[in-house]
């Protein structure tokens, strides 16, 4: 992959950041990877350790983990989701510091965290992922840490370009809340009374009546999550 | 560049270090918690191990990850490994040896985060070390390097008893004290070193399974006795070895020289305490008052000339009823009921979770029981923030959900 004529942009992936679009789209999931990849060769990479995570909680936690492990091992035979490229020889330079690198990280953040932004700084990509805390930590640490997404961005991406209708996006955020995967927010948005917009739980609970403004009240959802989880 | 694509790393080092550390495959699963199938996955790929399990292994083992690889596998075992494995068929001291190394290292590691890893550990072996010539005899080494340890430290000061300071204060200087359960009852302990920052720090591992709190306090000054072994790398404390050696001899007699110290039994004496005929009350009350067992007061009183060898050996046979020795101190409960016992265990954070189940490693470890210090010491790193909770479970070995159920820690 690397070296190809065009020069990909990496997403490296961690699990509770793709148990959130696993929950939210559900096959849509695939969809997204794919018109990520064939629009704008964005690629979505899931290191070892994190793929070696989500098995785990599927043991552990339950829950949604195992659909969560049969989405990911599908796109990853379907090249929609890719394993690490860092897997070569042991004496790899590249190889070397990534590792070097995720276990300083992981003495502080877990591992699938650590080792997916050292994948990501190595890479010169993006985490995907929804710890704020590690980033913040990593931060407090003075260790390096690369540029984080969360899902809601992915996901209003994705409804920006019509790749997935807004009403299933809504839903599928409908979905999360129950799971209490999303926070409230409505506070952040005292700032701008005007738009009347103040109530978190009130946009996602109007999923089912969908109007013009659908694609405000995503953003809208998009930015408590950004704001509070740090 | 996906899984199946992945070039091997020329040579199959798993099968090497299969065979350097004469492990199965069933043993290397065991050791780092891993399923058939993923082995078999590695050994077929000859693809390096994930980061976490190359971790456990370098934890395990006592060397890095990098030095197994750059030898292909062909490594040579540490020595804990090494004296774990001739006298086991069962592999259960070997076994344990690597988990309580785990254990160990991540205890130390967190530590570190902490700033709370003192080195004055090595200012203390030395002094032990020096406090006498290596041509005398095992007891007179280990009567001097008792006599230096117990001045140097202050523990032989006001006739105190030693047992119940001793694991905070050997902590306090680096040492890395463990009390784990190792399911075998002829093994008291052993003495390994764990690496930390580039220093290596002794790791003395007690048994708690069907052992007393009074044991303990002489297994682990036992294990201390063996840092002054002219080569203290590593040492099994186990029933069922002879102990007959010059090492062995020295480290039991430091152990007796240090646990029950003089100044402490003549003061005991002094204070009216009988010692040769003393019924089950007194017995109880020196117990209490000493943190060790009959046996070995009654060896020290006979070493320091204070009751002759018939009565030691007769003192020796005694037996102490539960009741009448819980009666006469708190760290009499914990022959029953370790957890309820009120005094035994102070800190009110540590009497939270001192029940074994809220212990129990589930992953990738099933069945570990982390020592109580290491999870205090996980809580504190967490509370400074300096991990997230992801990292506090995965130094505990349980999912973020068991780590706020059992611990009724607030998560952010």
């Amino acid at each position: 992959m690397i070296g190809a004529s065009r020069d990909p942009k990496w997403v490296v992936c961690d699990s509770d950041a793709l148990l959130d679009l696993s929950i939210a789209l559900g096959t849509d999931l695939d969809t997204l990877l794919a018109r990520f990849g064939s629009a704008f060769y964005t690629l979505f990479v899931l290191v070892e350790e994190v793929s070696d995570e989500i098995s785990r909680r599927c043991i552990c936690d339950g829950g949604a983990w195992p659909s969560l492990r049969t989405a990911v091992e599908r796109n990853l035979k379907n090249r929609l989701l890719l394993g690490s490229p860092f897997r070569g020889s042991s004496t790899d330079p590249a190889v070397v510091e990534y590792r070097k690198l995720g276990r300083r990280l992981n003495a502080h953040v877990g591992a699938g965290e650590a080792y997916a932004h050292s994948l990501a700084i190595h890479l010169h990509g993006t985490v995907l992922s929804r710890d704020s805390t590690a980033e913040n930590l990593l931060r407090s640490e003075n260790l390096p840490h690369a540029a984080r997404i969360e899902p809601i961005d992915v996901m209003v991406f994705a409804a920006s370009e019509d790749w997935i209708p807004t009403v299933r996006i809504l839903k599928g955020l409908k979905r999360l809340k129950r799971d209490g995967r999303l926070q409230r927010g409505s506070g952040i948005l005292k700032n701008d009374p005007s738009r009347a917009l103040r109530d978190f739980d009130a946009w996602i609970g109007a999923a089912d009546r969908i109007g013009s403004r659908d694609h405000i009240k995503l953003t809208l959802v998009r930015s408590p999550q950004r704001t509070l989880s740090g | 560049m996906s899984r199946k694509e992945e070039a091997p790393i020329g040579t199959n080092y798993i099968e090497n270090l299969l065979e350097s550390l004469n492990l199965t495959a069933g043993d290397f699963c065991e050791l780092l918690g891993c399923d058939r199938q993923r082995l078999e996955g590695w050994r077929a790929s000859g693809s390096i191990l994930p980061g976490p399990e190359a971790d456990l292994l370098a934890d395990a083992t006592g060397i890095s990850f990098e030095a197994i690889l750059s030898t292909g596998g062909r490594v040579t075992p540490s020595p804990i490994w090494q004296k774990a494995r001739p006298h086991e068929s069962d592999e259960v001291s070997a076994l344990a040896a690597a988990h309580a190394r785990i254990l160990g290292a991540r205890y130390i590691a967190v530590q570190a985060l902490l700033g709370s890893a003192s080195n004055q550990f090595a200012e203390i072996v030395r002094g032990m070390r020096e406090s006498s010539s290596v041509a005398d005899r095992p007891e007179d080494q280990a009567a001097l390097a008792s006599q230096y340890f117990l001045r140097k430290t202050g523990l032989g000061d006001g006739a105190r008893p030693v047992g119940e300071v001793i694991r905070g204060f050997l902590r306090s200087c680096g040492f890395v004290v463990l009390e784990i359960p190792v399911r075998r009852a002829g093994l008291d302990g052993f003495l390994t070193f764990v690496n930390s920052g580039g220093i290596e720090r002794p790791l003395i591992v007690a048994n708690s399974y069907r052992t007393t709190w009074f044991r303990r306090n002489y297994v682990i000054l036992h294990e201390v006795g063996h840092l002054l072994d002219a080569d203290p790398s590593a040492s099994i404390f186990d029933r069922g070895i002879p102990a007959d050696s010059d090492s062995e001899r020295r480290a039991d007699s430091f152990a007796l020289r240090t646990l029950v110290h003089e100044r402490l039994l003549r003061g005991l004496q002094a204070s009216g305490l009988r010692i040769g005929g003393a019924d089950e009350h007194e017995l109880a009350a020196l117990v209490a008052q000493t943190h060790a067992e009959v046996r070995h007061i009654a060896r020290a009183a006979h070493l320091y000339g204070m009751i002759d060898e018939r009565e030691a050996r007769n003192l020796a046979e005694r037996e102490i009823s539960k009741e009448v020795l819980e009666a006469a101190t708190p760290h009499g409960a914990c022959l029953s009921r370790a957890a309820a016992a009120h005094g035994y265990v102070r800190e009110p954070r540590a009497r939270q979770i001192l029940a074994r189940e809220k212990r129990r490693t589930e992953w990738p470890i099933k069945g570990l029981t982390v020592p109580v210090p290491f999870v205090l010491a996980v809580k504190d790193a967490l509370d400074r923030n300096r991990i997230t909770e992801a990292r506090a479970a995965e130094l505990l070995m349980v999912s973020e959900k068991q780590l706020a159920k059992r611990f009724g820690w607030q998560l952010r």
